[in-house]
């Protein structure tokens, strides 16, 4: 059953309850939230995902509620929990479904250690998987969105989870997070992506998630065999170049997106080298959308 | 058992990695042959005829750059 064949009724009880029990690519996932914008974002961004069965083992349930005391009143704030546990200070309620999003990314981050996790953009077509490592103004998500929206298939536009057990990269697609410019870039460069409401002044600026595309959820249980890694660099005016990059550079610089490289040692360190060993490795640099697709496209071809 | 890896794809570079310390290190395929070498006891003469051939350097120039060289490993935890 999807979320949004779920009575309202249920899923509201759900979300002041036990929380609303969802399926994203590998991890179940049960959410309460007493906030109106957080259950929004969650009915528009999830209901096409599955909801759990009664059965299945919960592997993250988190919250986002409202903070009490008299700051409600005049700063209304929004916290996130994970078992109990508040890793973050809280925000201004106006940020509480990205805070959501971010809750979620740090929750896999600090707990799927049965993969070897990459902070980058993963997608794939024809059984190729792309993964597209990110630093700040790489232009990783703006990339994945237009490539997600132009026969890519998503995986995940935050984290490939490299899996230790048989070197595969497994799904865990959710709504792709824009930023600033990206936003408005991708809503001119797809014109059918559906976007949510634009949080204005975020700790990361302007966000607003796009929802992640049908053929992400359609195979949302099938893992892909890692084929390319490239490091995207957008340059304003600069001359499209996808150039070879060696293997030992392209390790030394992964490494530093993994985020539980030093937690998982000699295991990570194999994972990734073997991984190394069998992609094609390369950087990346463009300026606008329309070029880019057509470098990352002449990757399969 | 060795406490180091060594990754190489062909390339000028090879990456290594300290099981024990969990730290990674680019180096030149060659300072990495070396590192190997060191770690597996070769004697001091292989070594130094290995670098003087390879460099094209006397041999007392070799035995400075390998003693050079172990200092540094042993500074970033790569020799005992």
């Amino acid at each position: 059953m999807l979320v949004s064949e779920l009575p309202f009724e249920k899923i509201n009880a759900d979300f002041s309850d036990s929380g609303l029990c969802f399926k994203t690519g590998i991890f179940n996932i049960a959410v309460t939230s007493n906030i109106p914008a957080v259950t929004r974002h969650i009915r528009h961004f999830y209901s096409h995902y599955d909801c759990n069965n009664e059965t299945d083992f919960i592997d993250l349930h988190v919250e986002v509620k409202a903070v009490g005391g008299y700051r409600r009143f005049y700063r209304p704030q929004v916290s996130f929990s994970f078992d109990g546990y508040e890793p973050f200070i809280p925000l201004p309620i106006n940020q509480a479904p990205a805070m959501f999003e971010w809750g979620l990314n740090w929750c896999i981050a600090n707990t799927a250690h049965h993969y070897l996790i990459i902070h980058s953009a993963i997608i794939e077509k024809d059984g190729y998987g792309l993964i597209l490592p990110g630093t700040p103004g790489s232009g990783k998500s703006t990339l994945c969105a237009a490539l997600v929206n132009k026969g890519w298939r998503l995986l995940s536009d935050e984290m490939a989870l490299l899996s230790l057990a048989d070197g595969l990269i497994y799904p865990a697609p959710r709504p792709v997070s824009l930023k600033n410019k990206s936003i408005q870039i991708i809503k001119d460069f797809a014109p059918d992506a559906v976007f949510g409401e634009v949080m204005i002044d975020t700790l990361k600026g302007d966000i607003a998630h796009m929802l992640a595309p049908q053929s992400a959820l359609a195979e949302q249980t099938t893992a892909v065999k890692p084929a390319f890694l490239v490091f995207p660099h957008y340059k304003d005016n600069a001359e499209k170049k996808l150039i070879g990059l060696p293997k030992s550079r392209a390790l030394m610089t992964l490494a530093e997106h993994a985020f539980n490289f030093n937690i998982l040692g000699k295991q990570g360190f194999d994972s990734m080298s073997n991984m190394i060993e069998n992609v094609e490795c390369y950087d990346f640099t463009y300026a606008d959308l329309v070029t880019a697709l057509e470098g990352i496209d002449s990757l399969i071809k | 058992m060795s406490k180091i890896k060594i990754c190489n794809w062909g390339g000028d570079e090879s990456v290594v990695y300290n099981i024990e310390f969990g730290d990674m290190h680019l180096l030149s395929s060659f300072n990495a042959e070396l590192l190997a070498l060191m770690q597996k006891q070769t004697v001091q003469s292989l070594l130094i005829e290995k670098v003087s051939v390879t460099h094209g350097i006397e041999r007392q120039e070799a035995e400075s750059y390998l003693n050079s060289l172990r200092i540094e490993y042993k500074k970033i935890n790569l020799l005992d």
